[in-house]
């Protein structure tokens, strides 16, 4: 057990060191390079990246000194934004979009799961078809679409609910309905066919066949198992909220680091957007690990292949 | 109930598919006594395994129509249990193993943790020394550690023999067995046969063992009812059965079994079981039965006791009748 | 009939015994009629798929918009890129059936426009993730050993890094454009394809009757191309037709971002972006792009879905 630990975690370290040179190397094929004169920099911002970059330097150089920056956790300089950190950014709007990503999780997680277990208690019933309905359309509309429909229905027409900024919980309601809607789908679809798997399983039949109850047999018994692959999504779900987090922020003018990034996108501030790539991979690359660990609390089997999902 | 687990007459099973509705069990009886062992012989799809489902209320619910002139398990008529009614005879009145060790076993909990969950239904209460016990009792080794380990850590035998365990640990006196040895090699089947053979006889149950492989059910059962496409053709002592067999189909199942000496061809059955949704008129095996008559095309035999050296034998065949006619 | 000998279990019909005649007891000439083929026609996965009304549904809307991509925009007079700043901002009406843009452009013909470019990234991103993904599979799983281990830890590797942020940094790098959108979206999302392409292969070689293919002494190449590759197809196309929605999903994404084809071209996903920043007063801008996409995916997965389900042979019909 300790040595599947141990290997996961030098996984990650792998993952992490080949994301920071990839972000390296793009980063300086960029046409022209980021840094050049020809992107016409205050000369202060010029001065302080040729500081920090030492773009003088040989390549490789270059590279070490980025990555003894990275391993201080330092970031860099913005561009646009004479004086100010990429570390300062990300610490000032992380918090927000973190706030707004677990929320989705939570509801995504719990809602899916629940809706797949309803669904699959009563195959065939109009819960059944009104979930697996729901959840197709779910993982087929845009994200940026819903968040457009409840905007403008539940926004505008009705109302209901703020649609801008991020004040307090009634503002929290529908950006997180929007970002939490495709996973929670996927999820639900995940719950429902892994149930359907299951309950037609051996095990299960044993299972009846000791005289245990039905509802304990799909609890203990049939869950256990079924979840298993929805454990597993649960490390793409955090990729999956953190691109949607661009959207969300975008649409509902929250002031979170997913926001930047789009911004900083649009401004082509090259060394915000690189900063927060590799914080966000790291984000992921530490969340997929802590899946990881917590996988085999679950089935003892160490089942580590991913394929398949 | 005095010594009868099992009273079984008529019994018709019936379900309803989108393709209408089919039987795979038509017309079945037999019964089982104490401390008796039964053996249910046919090939994959005649029914038994179905049979076998239906003594414990395991057939889909919606989907099933069972319908019987006696339907007593355990002495009780179990005609139209509820689910609820099921439960209480299931684990601990009546218990079941099943084909595949390697599938039954539920993979994220510990073998521990799934012989308890019989133990707490039948006695309210478990102990980790009584499931040690009972995993000692079906012969495996270390039990102690066994017990905390998990199926996906056991061989096949091994997880057969914990199931064993499990249909023992709630003390029940009647055994389904449906092909607990089919997928297991040899020299296992053997050691799992031996085991099921020594428990039966110590704990005086009864058991139905069901199977497609003769030369297991020649070792192991006293007597012996054979299965064709839903219907019982013939039943009789195992020794009865396997020296004097009466109906067609078991003459031919015999004489398909190799005999080991090497030589002569493999004998087998020509043609295929019918089609449950296009069953012909008359007897069911009329279509490969190498001694039919015309009347068996037309009628359905009737069932019929026949006397022969070594005992009594039920079939259900034209055949004996044409000895009283002629 | 003498049957007094005759004991009989349980009670027979006797009229039918009394009917009974030394005729009815001579063997049985016409048995070969009544001998049945208990093997009924096998559903193929083709069968299986025409049965799944979904499916046909979900095929009946891609062939449909894959049509009106190429056809469409020959149907109507005007040009997407036609501007008429008079004739902005109008309802659908006659003469513009969907309505028109900020800039008076006809959104009937630009949606047409958009199925064509969509479609096309979707189809071509997910060829070219094809093409990637069985080359690097097939190598991975028919060599085995060694060099299968080294590929296989370099997806392991790469299947980690959340690949969405990478597009949108190739993007970046790259420059906007349909070429852009292209490559990046062909390099990013092979893994999958690999990896289940990898494990069938394996999975495959191990079949007894590749093994017996091999015993008989046929070539390996031979084994490769008649049975190995054949049943790779399900697979492969259960894989493609889920990365066909998922490709034009992320192209609509890159362009919310601002990250799309160039104006003025137009995907889906820039017709909808444009739509949301109008969408409180002209909401029509952003329901007839936005009904596009949705209508598309369902179709996709309702298609996908079936398939998936008619090439699995545990699928049971429901």
């Amino acid at each position: 057990m300790g040595i599947y630990f141990l290997k996961r975690i030098a996984g990650a370290i792998v993952v992490m060191w080949v994301i920071i040179t990839i972000t390296f190397m793009l980063m300086h094929s960029i046409p022209g390079g980021p840094f050049t004169a020809e992107k016409k920099l205050p000369p202060l911002v010029q001065q302080k990246i040729e500081e920090t970059y030492h773009l003088n330097d040989p390549l490789f150089k270059q590279y070490t000194d980025y990555m003894s920056n990275i391993v201080k956790l330092d970031l860099g300089p913005s561009f646009k934004y004479i004086g100010r950190n990429v570390n300062d950014i990300i610490s000032e709007s992380f918090p927000i979009s973190a706030q707004l990503g677990f929320t989705a999780l939570l509801v995504a997680f719990v809602g899916g799961v629940t809706a797949g277990i309803l669904s699959a208690m009563r195959p065939n019933s109009w819960i059944d078809y009104t979930v697996t309905f729901l959840s197709t359309l779910g993982i087929s509309v845009p994200t940026f679409i819903i968040g457009a429909i409840l905007v403008y229905y539940l926004g505008f027409q009705l109302h209901w609910f703020p649609v801008a900024l991020w004040k307090g919980p009634m503002y929290m309601i529908l950006p997180v309905l929007t970002l939490a809607a495709n996973p929670m789908a996927f999820i639900a679809r995940l719950t429902r066919a892994g149930l359907l798997e299951v309950m037609n399983q051996d095990y299960i039949k044993t299972a009846r066949a000791k005289g245990l109850s039905t509802k304990y047999v799909f609890l203990k018994h049939a869950l256990g198992n079924a979840i298993l692959p929805v454990i597993t999504y649960l490390g793409p779900l955090a990729a999956a909220l953190l691109t949607g987090s661009f959207i969300v922020e975008t649409i509902f003018a929250i002031p979170g680091l997913g926001q930047y990034f789009v911004t900083s996108i649009y401004n082509r501030d090259y060394t915000v957007i690189l900063g927060i790539t590799i914080f966000y991979s790291g984000l992921v690359v530490l969340f997929n690990l802590i899946v990881d660990f917590i996988y085999p609390l679950i089935d003892p089997r160490l089942v580590v292949e991913k394929e398949d999902k | 109930m005095g010594d009868l687990l099992v009273n079984i007459k008529n019994l018709n099973i019936t379900f309803k598919t989108f393709a209408g509705e089919i039987s795979p069990v038509r017309d079945v009886s037999f019964q089982l006594q104490k401390g008796e062992i039964l053996g249910i012989v046919g090939e994959s799809g005649s029914g038994k395994s179905i049979t076998a489902s239906a003594l414990m209320g395991l057939l889909p619910k919606g989907k099933t129509i069972i319908t019987a002139n006696t339907f007593e398990v355990m002495g009780e008529n179990c005609l139209g249990d509820t689910e609820e009614q099921w439960k209480s005879i299931r684990g601990r009145k009546v218990a079941m193993i099943f084909q595949d060790p390697m599938t039954a076993l539920n993979p994220i909990l510990s073998i521990e943790t799934q012989i308890r969950e019989v133990l707490d239904l039948a006695k309210g209460k478990s102990s980790y020394e009584e499931v040690v016990a009972l995993l000692r009792q079906v012969g495996i080794a270390n039990p102690e550690s066994r017990a905390k380990q998990y199926p996906h850590e056991l061989s096949g035998g091994m997880r057969q023999r914990v199931i064993i365990a499990m249909a023992l640990a709630g003390e029940a006196d009647l055994l389904l067995a449906d092909e607990p040895t089919t997928a297991l090699d040899i020299t296992t089947e053997a050691q799992i046969l031996k085991l099921l053979q020594k428990l039966c006889k110590e704990r005086h149950m009864g058991m139905i063992f069901i199977s497609h492989n003769l030369r297991v059910v020649a070792q192991l059962c006293d007597r012996v009812m054979v299965m064709y496409s839903g219907k019982k053709v013939e039943a009789a002592s195992v020794f009865t059965i396997f020296q004097n067999p009466q109906h067609p189909y078991t003459k031919a199942l015999l004489a398909s079994i190799p005999d080991g000496k090497g030589k002569g061809e493999l004998v087998a059955i020509e043609g295929q079981p019918p089609d449950l949704n296009q069953l012909p008129t008359g007897c069911v095996f009329y279509p490969r039965c190498n001694t039919a008559m015309q009347v068996c095309a037309n009628q359905e035999p009737p069932m019929i006791d026949v006397e022969v050296s070594t005992g009594n034998s039920q079939i259900r065949c034209w055949l004996p009748i044409k000895g009283g006619v002629l | 009939m003498k049957l007094e000998h005759i004991k009989f279990v349980e009670d027979y019909r006797t009229d039918i015994l009394e009917r009974l005649t030394a005729d009815d007891f001579l063997p049985a000439s016409n048995k070969n009629e009544m001998v049945q083929d208990a093997f009924q026609d096998r559903p193929t996965p083709w069968s299986r798929l025409k049965a799944n009304r979904l499916a046909l549904i979900g095929m009946g809307i891609v062939i449909f918009m894959i049509l009106a991509a190429i056809f469409g925009p020959m149907m109507t007079p005007f040009s997407y890129a036609a501007q008429n700043l008079m004739e902005a901002n109008q309802a659908p009406s006659s003469a513009h059936w969907f309505g028109t843009d900020t800039l008076g452009r006809d959104l009937f013909v630009r949606v047409l426009y958009g199925a064509r470019i969509s479609l096309a990234i979707g189809f071509v991103a997910a060829l070219i993730n094809l093409v990637i993904g069985v080359t690097y599979g097939g190598i991975a799983g028919f060599f085995g050993g060694a060099i299968d281990r080294i590929m296989m830890s370099i997806v392991d590797v790469l299947y980690g890094i959340p690949l969405l942020l990478y597009v949108i940094l190739l993007m970046v790098v790259l420059g906007p454009g349909l070429t852009s959108i292209f490559i990046a979206l062909g390099i990013a999302y092979w893994l999958t394809m690999a990896r289940i392409v990898r494990s069938q292969i394996i999975k495959l070689k191990a079949e007894d009757y590749v093994i017996a293919a091999k015993a008989m002494g046929f070539s390996s190449v031979r084994i490769l191309f008649k049975h190995i590759l054949p049943n790779c197809v399900g697979p492969i196309v259960i894989t493609m037709t889920l990365a066909i929605p998922e490709a034009i999903f992320t192209e609509a994404f890159l362009s919310f971002i601002g990250l799309g084809v160039n104006a003025p071209m137009a995907s889906w996903g820039v017709l909808a972006s444009e739509g949301i920043a109008s969408m409180r007063s002209f909401p029509f801008q952003l329901a007839f792009p936005a009904l596009a996409i949705c209508i598309t995916m369902l179709g996709f997965t309702f298609l996908g879905d079936g398939i998936r389900n008619a090439l699995d042979p545990k699928e049971e019909g429901k």
